[in-house]
């Protein structure tokens, strides 16, 4: 983290444009955070920060890898859904199986 | 015990409404109410081998001129394409994998076209390399999402 903090302070903000601390706090805390998929996104922050600073990406190379994160989540929202769909599908079949099929020929 | 026939034929009307209730709702959750396919091993293995040449091909754009790799770039469009057309033709049930194809190749296209365009001149001398771990980590939630489907009875 310390690479990344360093780079974050470094920056001269007279205008007070980047608020350093929420975004070094949201890093951290997104680092721990119990979805797998979020502590990636921050890692990937933190890492093409770094790079950044480094000179291994350009401004706007930075740019473009940020905004591919918005494909990401999109991604992650589908993952999700099915999830919930699959899990009703689970329901149904299980409905067919146990109750029409099952429970149904005793009553 | 002795039933009326007035109560045997509302035990039988109540079992009735039952068994239709069941089929109606059975009906409902799986027919209208969850457009999902079940899991596929040709779609994993499809996903799972275009992540393995699309995450190797991309990592090379950094150091390799674009007319080297044309022919790779036109193998793994027609590859992509061919994953794509499998998965369109399940039809209105499979619209959230087709999807995820969609968004992986528009990742893939944008990527193509920087490399084309300007190399990694603009972006970074380690821009495609950073492009490629995040087309691996679209791949890994599509491939996470086919596993999530139920197994096919």
């Amino acid at each position: 983290m310390s690479k990344f903090t360093d780079y974050i302070d470094g920056f001269e903000d007279k205008t007070s444009t980047l608020a350093k601390d929420e975004l070094k706090e949201l890093i951290i805390s997104a680092k721990k955070d119990k979805s797998e998929f979020v502590r990636l996104q921050a890692e990937n922050v933190e890492r093409w920060t770094v790079m950044l600073a480094a000179g291994e990406l350009t401004p706007l190379g930075f740019k473009k890898l940020v905004s591919k994160m918005d494909v990401l989540t999109k991604l992650e929202t589908i993952k999700l859904d099915v999830a919930a769909k699959a899990s009703a599908q689970r329901l149904a079949d299980g409905i067919q199986k146990h109750v029409i099929v099952g429970l149904c020929k005793l009553i | 015990m002795i039933l009326f026939p007035m109560q045997r034929i509302n035990r039988w009307k109540y079992a009735f409404l039952f068994i239709a209730s069941m089929s109606v709702t059975s009906t409902w959750l799986t027919g209208c109410a969850i457009p999902i396919t079940y899991h596929d091993a040709a779609t994993y293995k499809n996903l799972t081998d275009l992540k393995a040449e699309v995450v190797m091909l991309v990592e090379t754009f950094d150091s390799k001129l674009f007319a080297g790799n044309e022919a790779a770039i036109a193998d793994i469009t027609l590859k992509f394409r061919k994953a794509y057309e499998y998965e369109k033709g399940k039809g209105i049930a499979n619209n959230d994998t087709l999807k995820q194809f969609d968004e992986i190749w528009k990742l893939l296209k944008e990527d193509m076209a920087d490399y084309r365009e300007n190399g990694n001149a603009t972006l970074g001398p380690k821009y495609f390399q950073e492009a490629a771990v995040v087309l691996g980590q679209a791949f890994d939630i599509a491939i996470a999402t086919e596993n999530l489907k139920n197994r096919d009875k």
